[in-house]
């Protein structure tokens, strides 16, 4: 047991390698609709597939080196598996299909080993401190040679590329609305709620009584807040002007509002925590020096809040951007458009369509946000 | 200067502040001494109207207090806290001009005066001056909250047992140098502290307070030699007078004969030479040109116990 000296790598890479070889790796579906045959990795891959093993296999073997640059090596095999997989996925592609209809799904085999590798990123890309310019490059090379075997319609052939092509131009349109609902759910969350959290902090009888409406809010599921939102919102679209903005019981109306109210708690839990970690003694200091409250609050409350105010926002972004999904039940657009076509149609390739998306986004934006964090306390603290 | 009239302050049953009546002086080193709970903080915070008094008069330089508004009679009067209160957002500069921006002094002027406090708190100005609060150690830090409530120059400090969270060899000498500043630059100081030695190495007068009330305020030699009661006479402990040896300069009450034996410098104080001549046995210590005697010492004992000043 003292042997093995990366426990997680181990059982990782083991159960990539197994998945690997015996797990259905590909669906071949001559139409759209029919259920299709599964075919392994030894079968599909044909040679590629030494590649791949040996690749998983040098993983296993990590697992029992300690060395000071082994978690670099991990990301860097990691990075060339990923590209390896992908790059073989495609290649034998065309070998397969027989007429323009047809189509390849991605199997189990797949999923699972997609699943290790973000595992393995996660992880490792964690680990290493160091030689940032290393792991900027690993994630460009992956981003570039994905890229560019999509550019050139090397995946076309795949289930999901064919849906994407589709309805491409829906797709795009979706993308928007989905990007304008998060950010305009959050940026009105933000007007209402850190006010409101100001509030609680400096009235302590309002604090209960503003916080708790906002947890409560919380605990709502969404499709009975829609329920709640439908008449209200029916009647208001009846009147002129907010006919014109196209408000109603569905739509964008009920969505918008949903995700508004899910933005209050955290950024106004936020804003009231935000407050009360400024130390008591320094807000004396403040005003023993003659400082007004408006001053106290635009010189040093504020600015030390801050930093967990903005935490507060980026979980708000966070969740909204999963919670815009949504609103494709309630035809309010979004990627959740595709999740619930999907839904009804038994496609999982629609539900990839509209999931994938997202999730790259909110892996994108949670690291840009937090990034952000890590500026913002290093420019007020140091 | 600061005189308070019969200044009471009551938390709901409890008063901390009893019918209480001072007059500080112009230019004063005024030190509250009491025990925890006395009501020494809450006076001092009364006369910057940080805490609002249940009734009494307080006039500052001539003016009532209740005239002014909170914050313009805050930005006349320095306030120093135990915990200091530095802003941590803010570098050791910035935090120094925080009065004289609020008043709108212009920059250039600002930053003469930032680097003149940090010199006159003895720290350089220009390894301090962009130094972050957290890259201060306690003294350091300490240092800086007086020089942040000197910057705008006011007349009178308000301070709250300034120097109680720090070390005590930083502590003595903060404190030493502190009453130099105060003594160069005519500051009056109204201090607050629980610790007996402080305030008798800092005080011109100290005033004993015991549940709101002003129990004696007298000059410490006055206060060690003639208690009022009891409960003053606790505070001491009958050391008093050593505390006392050790406000003079040896070098003040030397003889002109000159002398061998070493042992104290220009700077020791009466205290510090009767420990070198206990330890070493001489009866005769050379300090600077002339030399103190075991004699002189106790003559200067006995003509302050008995009130011959």
């Amino acid at each position: 047991m003292d042997r093995i000296k990366d426990k997680t790598l181990l059982l990782f890479s083991l159960i990539g390698a197994a998945t690997l070889l015996f797990m259905p790796l590909i669906t071949y579906k001559p139409n759209r609709i029919a259920r299709g045959n599964q075919f392994g990795s030894i079968e599909y891959l044909g040679a590629a597939v030494i590649i791949i093993a040996i690749l998983w296999v040098i993983l296993v073997a990590l697992s029992f080196y300690a060395k000071n640059n082994t978690d670099m090596l991990v990301f860097l095999v990691s990075v060339v598996l990923f590209i390896a997989l992908f790059w073989s996925l495609q290649l034998n592609a065309g070998d397969y299909i027989e007429n323009p209809a047809a189509r390849i799904s991605l199997s189990s085999g797949f999923y699972i080993q997609m699943f290790l590798m973000y595992m393995l990123f996660s992880t490792y890309t964690g680990r290493i401190k160091e030689h940032r310019i290393i792991k900027i490059i690993g994630f460009l090379s992956i981003v570039s040679v994905l890229g560019f075997l999509f550019y050139k319609g090397l995946f076309n052939d795949f289930s999901i590329i064919k849906e994407f092509y589709s309805k491409r131009t829906q797709f795009f349109n979706n993308l928007r609305i989905h990007a304008i609902l998060t950010f305009s759910s959050v940026v009105t969350g933000i007007i209402i709620a850190i006010p409101l959290g100001f509030l609680a902090y400096s009235k302590k009888r309002l604090e209960g009584k503003i916080m708790l409406p906002l947890s409560i809010i919380e605990t709502i599921p969404s499709l009975s807040l829609f329920a709640i939102f439908l008449v209200p919102l029916s009647g208001l679209g009846k009147l002129a002007f907010f006919d014109s903005i196209g408000v109603s019981g569905i739509g964008w109306a009920p969505a918008y509002l949903a995700l508004t109210l899910y933005t209050l708690l955290p950024i106004g839990r936020n804003t009231l925590t935000g407050f009360y970690s400024v130390d008591r003694n320094i807000i004396e200091a403040a005003k023993g020096m003659g400082m007004s409250k408006s001053q106290v609050l635009r010189k040093i409350e504020l600015p030390l809040a801050f930093p967990v105010i903005f935490t507060g926002i980026r979980i708000a972004f966070i969740q909204t951007i999963g919670g815009a999904v949504l609103a494709g039940l309630v035809g309010g657009g979004g990627m959740g458009t595709f999740v619930f076509l999907g839904l009804g149609e038994a496609s999982p390739d629609l539900i990839l369509l509209g999931v994938l998306p997202i999730v790259f986004f909110t892996i994108i934006l949670d690291y840009f946000l937090k990034k952000f964090e890590k500026t913002i306390r290093r420019v007020i603290y140091d | 200067m600061i005189k308070i009239k019969d200044a009471v302050k009551k938390y709901g049953e409890f008063t901390a502040v009893n019918n209480l009546s001072l007059i500080v002086n112009k230019s004063e080193f005024l030190v509250i001494l009491g025990p925890s709970g006395c009501g020494k903080s809450t006076l001092l915070r009364l006369i910057n109207k940080m805490t609002k008094r249940t009734s009494g008069e307080i006039e500052v330089e001539g003016d009532n207090i209740d005239d002014l508004k909170d914050e313009e009679l805050r930005k006349s009067i320095g306030y120093v806290i135990q915990s200091i209160g530095l802003f941590p957002h803010m570098n050791v500069k910035k935090n120094i001009a925080t009065v004289p921006q609020l008043l709108k002094w212009d920059e250039k002027k600002i930053d003469k005066r930032v680097d003149e406090m940090l010199l006159l708190v003895g720290l350089d100005p220009k390894q301090y001056k962009l130094k972050k609060p957290s890259q201060l150690s306690g003294g350091e830090a300490q240092r800086v909250g007086v020089a942040r409530a000197l910057a705008s120059d006011p007349d009178i400090l308000l301070m709250d047992e300034p120097f109680g969270a720090v070390d005590p060899i930083s502590r003595l000498r903060l404190q030493k140098e502190f009453r130099q500043i105060q003594r160069r630059l005519k500051k009056t100081v109204v201090f607050v502290t629980h610790d007996t030695d402080e305030a008798l190495l800092l005080a011109d007068r100290i005033c004993i307070m015991n549940e709101g009330k002003v129990v004696q305020i007298d000059t410490p030699e006055h206060i060690i030699l003639h208690p009022k009661d009891d409960f003053v006479r606790s505070f001491f402990k009958g050391e008093g007078i050593l505390t006392i040896l050790s406000r003079k300069d040896a070098i003040d009450y030397a003889e002109p004969i000159p002398s061998e034996e070493k042992g104290l410098d220009e700077n020791s104080t009466l205290r510090e030479a009767l420990t070198v001549m206990l330890m070493s046995g001489k009866e005769r210590l050379s300090v600077g040109e002339g030399s103190i005697t075991w004699e002189n010492i106790l003559k200067i004992a006995g003509s302050e116990i008995n009130g011959e000043e």
